[in-house]
């Protein structure tokens, strides 16, 4: 009896949500944080702020983070780049998902009462990092497997 | 006495090298057991998030034919997704019968969710599961809303299909104790 569950589906998985997060970047990419046409990192973090679930949650973003918005949207970028890349080549793989999963959560609590999204998203994404955190995929077909061998 | 001295060198040697041997499997099933587990997550998770769906569809009455007509008019006019090839088939056949699909529609997606949240046949579940979104994701490809909500959803059914999650938390894992592994392909 096959009781066994394969990691190769959840490492290809592992890359895709890489690809994800390293396609998400090129609306908030340096210096200004904004594509050439739709919204940019401004814009998703003014919606946030009008559309907040949390009150708290929008007046952290409207009192601290919009004023000193150059610091976090490098931050936020930084953040990305390194999740998205952690991901896709399988490195350090857990804590990219740690990273991921803090940034999926971030995102559904800004995004919960925004028009137009679907906060199930949010919350596949937050799990999928979950995921990652707790099964280490990096070990197959990733650099940390690479790291295990040797 | 030197001869039993080490052979009881080499028993201890044995021993050792078992216990170690035993404490790998041991590790190694508790991985596995996790990745079932993960799988098992991913499984609930989209089957949490069909019937959810399924009854506020129900509710909205897309399952009518006036439903799917009026849904993927918003789709390809509105939202202004689906590429060329995609409009042409779904014209060509769900819009030729539009009351016969939502029936369809109903009982699948009821289905699939179902199945997928009780994890019995799961294999079966995910795939369609996996074709729905698929489906969904060429709708709204090229429309305004986020396009990779339709990928993570169709990757997560292919992976709760794939590691047969149905056999963590699952009544797959009922049938299999049952029945054993299934004699005509992987379907609990």
């Amino acid at each position: 009896m096959n009781i066994r569950a394969p990691l190769w589906p959840i490492a290809a998985a592992r890359a895709i949500i890489g690809v994800l997060w390293l396609f998400s970047l090129r609306w908030k990419l340096p210096p200004d944080f904004m594509p050439a046409e739709g919204r940019g990192l401004m814009d998703w973090l003014e919606l946030e702020v009008a559309h907040a679930a949390f009150p708290l949650y929008g007046l952290f973003v409207e009192q601290v983070v919009l004023p000193n918005f150059t610091l976090f949207a490098w931050l936020i970028f930084l953040t990305e780049l390194a999740v998205g890349l952690s991901l896709l080549t399988g490195a350090f793989t857990r804590f990219g998902a740690l990273l991921g999963l803090g940034l999926s959560l971030n995102l559904g609590i800004g995004l919960l009462e925004v028009p137009g999204e679907w906060p199930w998203s949010y919350a596949m994404l937050a799990m999928w990092h979950g995921v990652f955190l707790v099964t280490g995929p990096g070990r197959v077909w990733g650099l940390d497997g690479l790291g295990r061998q040797n | 006495m030197g001869q039993m001295d080490s052979g009881n060198e080499r028993n201890n040697e044995i021993r050792e090298e078992n216990e170690n041997l035993k404490a790998q499997l041991i590790d190694m099933g508790q991985r596995e057991s996790r990745m079932q587990q993960a799988g098992a997550i991913l499984r609930i998770t989209l089957g949490v998030i069909l019937v959810v769906t399924w009854y506020k569809n129900l509710q909205d009455g897309i399952y009518t034919a006036d439903g799917i007509v009026g849904l993927f008019n918003y789709l390809f006019n509105d939202n202004g997704g689906g590429p060329a090839f995609y409009q042409a088939i779904i014209s060509a056949t769900i819009l030729q019968a539009p009351g016969l699909f939502a029936v369809f529609q109903l009982v699948g997606e009821l289905l699939m969710g179902l199945g997928l949240l009780v994890g019995l046949f799961t294999p079966l579940a995910a795939v369609g599961a996996a074709l729905f979104f698929f489906n969904l994701f060429l709708a709204y490809l090229g429309g305004n809303e986020w396009i990779w909500t339709y990928v993570l959803l169709t990757v997560s059914a292919l992976v709760a299909g794939l590691a047969q999650s149905g056999r963590a938390w699952g009544l797959d894992s009922l049938l299999l104790r049952r029945l054993g592994e299934p004699p005509g392909g992987p379907i609990w």
